[in-house]
């Protein structure tokens, strides 16, 4: 964990959020959320379509953006062998979900989003192992997060069905990538917030280490479990402008201009 | 009534003890009335589904003497409310709670498995404990009525087999996660839907793992996961169909809308 975290800080301390993001920057990953609010032409499209089709294309956006890191990741060769089919399988359920998400978008009337692999760049993250195992958590717990807050939005049953279906092969995902060696995480659950997760992607797990469920706090009522598993037990739903923070900084192309 | 035995029986903390802390938000919100700005609500409201039936939703009928064979409880599940969906869920947990106490209090579970494999074990059972206690708590916070405590059936697993254990252990991961995905739709409070989805993502966690220690580099059973990349959902008659082999109680349901 330590040695990963060296990766990813090339500065000293990293004292707050806002550096951490500050240091993604550094790195060369585009511009830091903290100095320049989030707000691409394309995602601004996606936002600004309506209902369910908007929060769809908000999906699409993100497994577009998935699809080319692991993409990205594949052709790097850094991958080991060993580790390479599950890479490859996660490779193939991301480019399903674009196929499939813009179908549903487009079953729903409205026109999906047209992102490229040439539009998302990840930087020192596609460059080694270590980067790519740590950043395909974050995407993946980002992901289970991003689809758990907009459920409750999604207002027909064929398509909250549908989203929550990809939600679990996320988290599917993302329990794998966890329990490689390799990564920063210990298990494919989360403990608390996260603790020792490299600064890079620490907001993802901003407000992990809730325990008011139902409105009640879970580690005072329930006796006999640590606040460890408490915390385990639940994953935390994340709002789309956060999610969008986080992806952001790895969308550096523009959505619907045909480049490639 | 005859009250099955403990599922955790292994577990030594007090684990099921219910709350005696009420859940004010879960309660508040149920009752509130909710606009009736869309389609998913609106559905719920043209199907004659109101909030307002909710604690007549499940009905728990003692048949002891006239079921020999399975020697359990009837529990009738009526989704016209979301009380009925909340003990779904309260069952499958009860259920994969029971499974897991077995598993971790097995006799041989030290000499059956890794110690990487049993510290997964003892989180999962952690996780599906708390699962059953807070779906008992929210159900009675909210002022409905839990299920019973079902009656496992485990005759038909070898806990001392560690392919055996993995095994079970994927079906009833799978099917969790099957039935969390199959059942959202059916959920009508907003607070109830983020809750359940909550909780599926960690089954969900928990079967990637499961299924990477039956397999390198699987993250679930064969055809689990579809050619668009979705995972499996399936109706609440297909899970409690699965679920049944592994339950001496008679689990039936009601009033499950067609969506």
């Amino acid at each position: 964990m330590n040695s990963l975290l060296s990766v990813f800080d090339t500065e000293a301390a990293v004292k707050s959020r806002r550096d951490a993001l500050g240091t993604v920057g550094k790195l060369g990953l585009g511009a830091a959320l903290a100095s320049v609010p989030f707000l691409k032409p394309g995602v601004a499209r996606a936002q600004t379509s309506t209902g369910d089709a908007g929060i769809l294309n908000f999906a699409l956006t993100l497994e577009y953006l998935e699809r080319s890191f692991y993409r990205q990741a594949l052709d790097s060769g850094e991958i080991p062998g060993d580790v390479r089919p599950l890479f490859q399988t996660i490779y193939d359920d991301e480019a399903a979900h674009v196929d499939f998400l813009r179908g549903a978008i487009q079953d729903a009337g409205a026109d999906p989003v047209d992102y490229t692999d040439s539009d998302f760049a990840f930087g020192d993250f596609v460059t080694s192992y270590g980067g790519i195992a740590a950043l395909a958590q974050g995407l993946e717990d980002t992901g289970v997060r991003a689809y758990k807050g907009q459920a409750t939005s999604i207002m027909t049953p064929a398509f909250l069905q549908a989203a929550l279906q990809i939600h679990s092969v996320e988290a599917r995902h993302a329990a794998a990538i966890r329990r490689l060696d390799v990564s920063p995480a210990e298990q494919g659950w989360i403990p608390n917030g996260q603790p020792g997760a490299p600064d890079a992607i620490a907001p993802v797990y901003a407000g992990e280490d809730n325990v008011m469920q139902g409105g009640v706090n879970l580690s005072a009522a329930l006796s006999g479990y640590s606040m460890t598993e408490i915390t385990e037990a639940f994953d935390e739903p994340l709002d789309m402008d956060s999610v969008l923070a986080i992806a952001g900084q790895f969308i550096t192309g523009d959505e619907g201009d045909g480049e490639d | 009534m005859s009250r099955g035995r403990r599922l955790d029986e292994h577990h030594a903390a007090p684990l099921h003890r219910p709350l005696l802390v009420p859940l004010p938000f879960m309660s508040s919100t149920l009752l509130k009335d909710t606009p009736a700005f869309s389609s998913r609500r609106d559905f719920f409201k043209r199907a004659g589904f109101g909030l307002g039936a909710a604690a007549a939703a499940v009905s728990l009928q003692a048949c002891d003497s006239d079921d020999p064979i399975d020697n359990g409880d009837v529990v009738t599940l009526d989704f016209s409310s979301d009380f009925g969906v909340l003990n779904y869920a309260y069952a499958l947990e009860q259920l994969e709670a029971g499974f897991y106490a077995t598993v971790v209090g097995d006799a041989a579970f030290g000499s059956t498995f890794s110690p990487d494999e049993q510290s997964i074990f003892r989180d999962l059972a952690a996780h599906e404990a708390i699962h059953r206690d807070f779906f008992e708590a929210a159900i009675m916070g909210a002022g409905g009525t839990p299920i019973p405590d079902l009656t496992p059936d485990f005759s038909s697993i070898d806990f001392s087999d560690r392919d055996n254990v993995l095994a079970v252990s994927q079906t009833f991961e799978d099917l969790g996660v099957s039935a969390y995905n199959g059942a959202g739709k059916y959920i009508q409070n907003d607070a109830y839907l983020l809750l359940a989805g909550k909780i599926v993502s960690v089954e969900a966690r928990h079967a990637s793992v499961i299924a990477g220690l039956i397999m390198d580099n699987s993250i679930a059973a064969s055809g689990q996961i579809d050619a668009n990349g979705l995972d499996r959902a399936l109706e609440p008659s297909a899970v409690l169909a699965a679920a049944g082999d592994f339950i001496q109680d008679d689990i039936t349901l009601a009033n499950v809308p067609t969506v």
